[in-house]
């Protein structure tokens, strides 16, 4: 038996049912007043109505969005501990000095999942939110005491931590950009501990258009 | 407004109004103001009511150091008015007084109850008749205390933030040796946080006519990219780690090295009336004279020790204040300051201090004396002053708290009459300024330097030029330190005059309080401060502990060195709880589905760390749709964890007392998981997926346990296994009831029979499109499927399950009826039927334990053990005979002793009685045996049974 019940991907239409892949965020998106649309079999908020304002806020103040459509893959592959490596399009983030977290886009998740050996696939099992912005340290801070001072974590740093409370991974993917990875069932409620924060900030929630 | 002309380092803007309405009158006050001042300004004198006595008190440090000018602010009680900046629009309120601060009728307990109320009295009185206690404690309770709590937050409401903050350098006290010490470590190329309690660093240089140089040292640390905090108050430390408080948001910094710049702090004198509002500290008076351009008072008297109160009163006599009259405790004072105050014909008692003050709302007078090392005035030289402030200087005490909590203790120098750190000082830990004794303006700034340094090389930071400059500072830095002149150390309390002489304003402690704590054998400081509560009020002892222990000492005869400081203890500033608390948000676990139990209007409650749907409105309805029809539940909080490598069966035959490797692929079997002593950890199904991958799930609450228990193991045993926890990876669902194979069937193109798919076979399929994991399995006793499917398809899952039922009258059920159903089948929860005591034997499950297995396992030599002593106790079930549902936890008597307790009951509406389970003694553990439960002061009779209720062969289930 397989472990194709892991896998957002392997699903197939199936006569009245065609089946969207959501992220354990929607509601809160939902209620929010986000816009969804279908990428990659994902439904993905991609604004809330005012692009400017998001823009504004990813280059100005902070910006958080859910990026949880992200392919995430568990797999076997030896890492040095505390820094990700990027290539082929990917984020390898090491979990362990044998396991590795892959990272990639969710329309190559299939692809990367293939090339791989011990895979378990967190997809779903992670719900990821995206921090970005000049004040996106200033927002992590009220949510985690790891230190993500340029010298401490510079960029590709990959951290363990707690974040809001909860398990966490922390991903330092650009220079102003954060990724946040925790287990789904936690996403409503640091989705929305991450929104109130920011908000003091100038912060808003953005869509994949602002993100992007 | 009464203000003075504009002052030369002044912080209001005169341009600029602000208003505000204290106890519903407007306030009108400048920019820069705080909220003491600007009431200052309008005339108001009496800022607030003692703690116990309801004494009126007015501004004394203007500092934030002491208890006397509490208020509450826009609802938030506790509010230090002469730190708190004025605001356009703010509401501030008295505290502690009633109907006014004016007119306030508990002060009748400073007339009446000061001989019934001693310190401690509470351990004595009210103690009779012990059931008014309640009422006595309301009472107490609202005649003493520091304003009303404000209403608790709402979740998500927000008062308060924390923010992290790590550091190269934290310097702690923003004055000159602190502002000296954070720009040399930023210059040399350190990251510096600096923390300083005033609206604006700058320390004693604000007022004392340095101001220049002190804005100079704030603006090049701002400049040089030093992280200014201020006003805020360093709360404590904890190994490195120091809370910030400042408005909204505690800073928590985690600082390499720590400097400590924290000054001294300007002690009061303990004389009758020390109290009024009138009395002044020279800083305080200085502060409202040179800040805020207000004159302290029209005509003054001083009491000093020290150079800085002669000081302050010729900066007062220059700003038009008439000085009546000067007591100095030094016998031979000089300096310039003495010389202006004597060449303008103000008397100067030397050798003299203030015996006693005199007024009842304001300082009407004092009387100044000559005295003795006891503070007993010498006959004859008592000069009575008419006055409306007195100007005091008792002395300053190092601000070592904070030094102390980092592991520094303080011993007693007799030179300077102080407690001082001493030089050597813990690593990553430096002290500078007035904190270590230092005097003298460039010593002060000079030490700040060396210790700003020294934190930055100890980092590894600077090059041999500094590091030769370093040295240079410490030679000149030696050289500066220089002799202290005479110590004057005041009397523990002068004598004379009649009237409450208080040590400690915060707790209104009087020197008469302290003498008695130590005649009733309380003759330690630490003692002392228990019983009296000394030192324990909101100024954290910065006002009272070096009179209490000087209090301390003449009492007990003992050297000051002896008696020593009271424990210094977090937090060095009163802060609100609330920003403690930081926001009031609960990590929850949400299913998938969450939001869709919601919309169908499901009871949602804690269960764990989950939020969970208990019910749809109707639990008993809910439950028959399961034995009738088909119903489905979220189990989605399932623990899931995927077992995977060469030896998953063989570590998973370690783990469990019964066999697991044997298991075929696409089979399930049950499993308990047990600790080293045998007792129940966990429990739930283990699924063979291939020869070496298995699907374990686990309770709700226990996934974490048991990801960490099986991770502990495997690294003990080193085996070729890898344990994934995939409980958020996977939404799951429960489909059952004698209709759920239909349902189910028609999602699906995999063969639903029970010949395909029998009770406990697991199988891949896609149902309405997607990848599931079927588990035949059924906790409620029916026909059922647990469907696990990726958590991004849980609510695809959910919606076509409930589409495809709708026509077989599917119905949603919670965790209620899944409780009554799990029930009716005898079916356990762990941790509600169990607890850390239960083993399997008793528990009524010696077929889970394969005590002859070949290979070891976990807890196996404790339930041999546990075989071999046979049963003691025994889970059970019981019909209640008299329709009676008693309490889960009710006890189960014996000869009318409790023997044992009810885990569950529910009134099952499928077999129309009482049914429950409950720990017996051993002989009871019978079927037909009689039982006898208590419970809430009623006697039930029940009779035992060890089959299930319903369906006892399973046939429903296996159907």
């Amino acid at each position: 038996m397989s472990l194709d019940f892991l896998s957002p991907d392997r699903a197939l239409p199936a006569g009245a049912h065609e089946p969207v892949a959501r992220s354990p965020i929607e509601p809160c998106l939902r209620r929010a007043g986000a816009r969804f649309e279908l990428r990659g079999g994902w439904s993905v908020a991609t604004g809330f109505g005012d692009p400017e304002a998001e823009a504004r806020a990813a280059r100005s103040s902070v910006a958080v969005s859910d990026r949880s459509a992200l392919g995430k893959l568990e797999a076997t592959e030896p890492m040095e501990p505390g820094t990700a490596v990027h290539a082929e399009g990917a984020w390898w983030c090491p979990l362990t000095r044998e396991r590795t977290l892959v990272l990639c886009p969710t329309d190559a998740t299939a692809g990367v999942r293939e090339r791989l050996a011990g895979v378990v696939d967190l997809t779903s099992g992670l719900a990821a939110v995206g921090v970005e912005g000049p004040l996106a340290r200033d927002l992590l801070a009220r949510l985690t005491a790891l230190d993500l001072r340029p010298g401490s974590a510079p960029v590709g740093a990959f951290r363990p931590g707690s974040v809001a409370r909860v398990p966490a991974m922390l991903l330092h993917e650009a220079e102003d950009r954060f990724l946040v990875l925790f287990g789904s069932a936690h996403a409503q409620y640091v989705w929305e501990v991450a929104c109130d924060a920011a908000e003091p900030l100038g912060g808003t929630p953005v869509g994949a258009a602002a993100h992007a | 407004m009464n203000r003075l002309p504009p002052q030369p380092g002044e912080r209001i803007d005169r341009a600029r109004q602000v208003s505000f309405s204290f106890d519903g009158r407007r306030v009108r006050g400048y920019e820069g103001d705080t909220v003491a001042s600007a009431l200052f300004a309008s005339g108001r004198r009496v800022f607030s009511r003692s703690f116990k006595y309801h004494r009126p008190r007015g501004l004394l440090c203007c500092a934030g150091q002491c208890p006397n000018c509490l208020v509450t602010v826009d609802g938030a009680p506790g509010v230090r008015a002469c730190t708190e900046p004025a605001r356009e629009g703010m509401r501030v309120e008295h505290q502690n007084a009633l109907p006014s601060l004016r007119w306030d009728l508990m002060r009748a307990v400073d007339q009446l109850g000061g001989r019934l109320m001693p310190a401690g009295f509470y351990y004595k009185t009210f103690m009779w008749p012990r059931r008014l206690w309640p009422l006595y404690e309301r009472v107490l309770r609202g005649a003493a205390g520091l304003g009303r709590a404000p209403a608790p937050q709402q979740e998500r409401g927000r008062r308060s933030d924390y923010r992290r903050r790590h550091a190269d350098v934290l310097v702690v006290g923003g004055g000159p040796a602190g502002l000296s010490a954070a720009l040399q470590a930023r210059r040399l190329g350190a990251d510096v946080v600096l923390v300083d309690e005033g609206p604006e660093p700058g320390g004693h240089l604000l007022v004392t006519g340095a101001h220049e140089r002190a804005r100079t040292l704030a603006t090049q640390a701002r400049e040089a990219g030093v992280e200014l905090l201020a006003p805020a108050a360093a709360l404590g430390y904890f190994d490195g780690l120091v809370p910030v408080w400042q408005g909204d948001t505690l800073h928590q910094v985690r600082a390499a090295q720590h400097v400590t710049a924290t000054g001294a702090i300007e002690q009061p004198l303990v004389f009758a009336g020390n109290d009024l509002p009138g009395v002044m500290l020279s800083g305080g008076a200085r502060r409202l004279a040179a800040l805020y351009a207000l004159p302290p008072g029209g005509t003054a008297a001083v009491a000093t020790v020290t150079e800085e109160g002669l000081e302050a009163a010729v900066a007062l006599l220059e700003l038009g204040v008439r000085i009546a009259a000067v007591a100095d405790l030094r016998r031979a004072p000089g300096g310039a300051a003495l010389e202006r105050l004597e060449a303008e014909g103000v008397p100067v008692l030397r050798g003299g201090t203030v015996v006693c003050a005199e007024g009842r709302n304001a300082l009407r007078g004092v009387t100044l004396a000559r005295v003795d090392e006891h503070g007993r005035p010498h006959a004859g030289s008592e000069l009575r002053v008419p006055c409306d402030l007195l100007i005091v200087s008792g002395g300053f005490a190092p601000a070592g708290s904070l030094l102390a909590q980092a592991g520094v203790k303080a011993g007693y120098d007799e030179a300077s009459g102080a407690f001082l750190p001493p030089a050597a000082l813990p690593p990553g830990t430096y002290a500078a300024g007035t904190v270590t004794g230092l005097r003298g303006a460039e010593a002060i700034e000079l030490s700040g330097r060396v210790a700003g340094a020294e934190a930055a090389h100890a980092l590894g930071l600077g090059d041999a030029a500094s590091r030769e400059r370093l040295e240079q500072d410490r030679s000149r830095l030696d050289g500066l330190r220089s002799a202290v002149p005479e110590p004057a150390v005041p009397p523990p309390s002068a004598a004379g005059g009649k009237g409450k002489c208080f040590a400690c304003l915060c707790e209104d402690v009087t020197a008469e309080e302290i003498r008695h704590s130590v005649e009733e054998g309380f003759d330690s400081i630490e003692l002392s401060k228990r019983y009296t509560t000394v030192t324990m009020g909101p100024c954290q002892g910065r006002m009272c502990q070096l009179p209490s222990v000087r209090l301390m000492a003449r009492e007990t005869g003992q050297p000051l060195a002896d008696v020593g400081l009271t424990t210094a203890r977090p937090p060095w500033s009163a802060v609100p709880l609330g920003v403690l608390a930081g926001r009031p948000s609960e990590p929850a676990k949400r299913s998938p589905l969450h939001h869709r139990h919601r919309e169908a209007g499901a009871r949602i409650k804690w269960a764990g760390d989950w939020r969970r749907p208990y019910d749809y409105g109707d639990p008993h309805a809910e439950a028959m749709a399961v034995h009738e029809a088909v119903g489905v539940i979220d189990v989605s909080p399932l623990g899931k964890l995927l077992v995977e490598g060469p030896d998953a069966g063989a570590f998973l035959d370690r783990l469990y007392p019964n066999r697991l490797s044997t298991l075929e692929p696409g089979r399930i079997r049950y499993g308990v998981l047990g600790s080293d002593a045998g007792r129940i950890m966990d429990d739930g199904t283990v699924a063979r997926l291939g020869e070496q991958s298995f699907y374990v799930t686990t309770t709700s609450s226990g996934a974490g346990a048991v990801e960490e228990w099986f991770s502990w193991w495997q690294a003990d045993w080193r085996m070729e296994v890898r344990v994934t926890n995939v409980t958020h990876a996977l939404a799951a669902v429960n489909l059952a009831g004698p209709r759920s194979r239909e349902v189910l069937a028609g999602l699906t193109s995999l063969d639903c029979s029970s010949d395909a798919l029998g009770y406990l076979d697991a199988r891949q399929a896609h149902v309405a499109g997607v990848p599931c994991l079927i588990l035949r399995i059924g906790f409620v006793g029916e026909l059922g499927y647990e469907i696990h499917v990726s958590s991004a398809f849980g609510e695809h899952l959910w919606d076509a399950l409930l589409e495809a039922g709708s026509g077989h009258g599917i119905r949603p059920f919670g965790l209620e009826p899944q409780r009554l159903l799990r029930l009716q089948k005898l079916h356990v929860i762990v941790g509600q039927d169990t607890d850390t005591e239960s083993n399997p034997y008793d528990a009524a499950m010696p077929w889970i334990v394969k005590l002859d297995k070949e290979e070891d396992f976990i807890g196996r030599w404790a339930l041999e053990q546990t075989a071999e002593r046979g049963l003691q106790t025994g889970l059970v079930g019981f019909r209640a005979r008299d329709g009676v549902v008693p309490a889960e936890g009710a006890a189960v008597l014996v000869d009318g002793a409790p023997a044992g307790r009810v885990t569950s009951s529910r009134f099952s509406p499928r077999l129309g009685e009482v049914i429950g389970m409950a720990w017996v003694p051993a002989e009871m553990a019978g079927d037909g045996a009689e039982i006898t439960i208590s419970d809430n002061g009623r006697t039930l009779a029940a009779t035992v049974t060890t089959t299930p209720f319903y369906d006892p062969q399973g046939a429903r289930l296996r159907s």
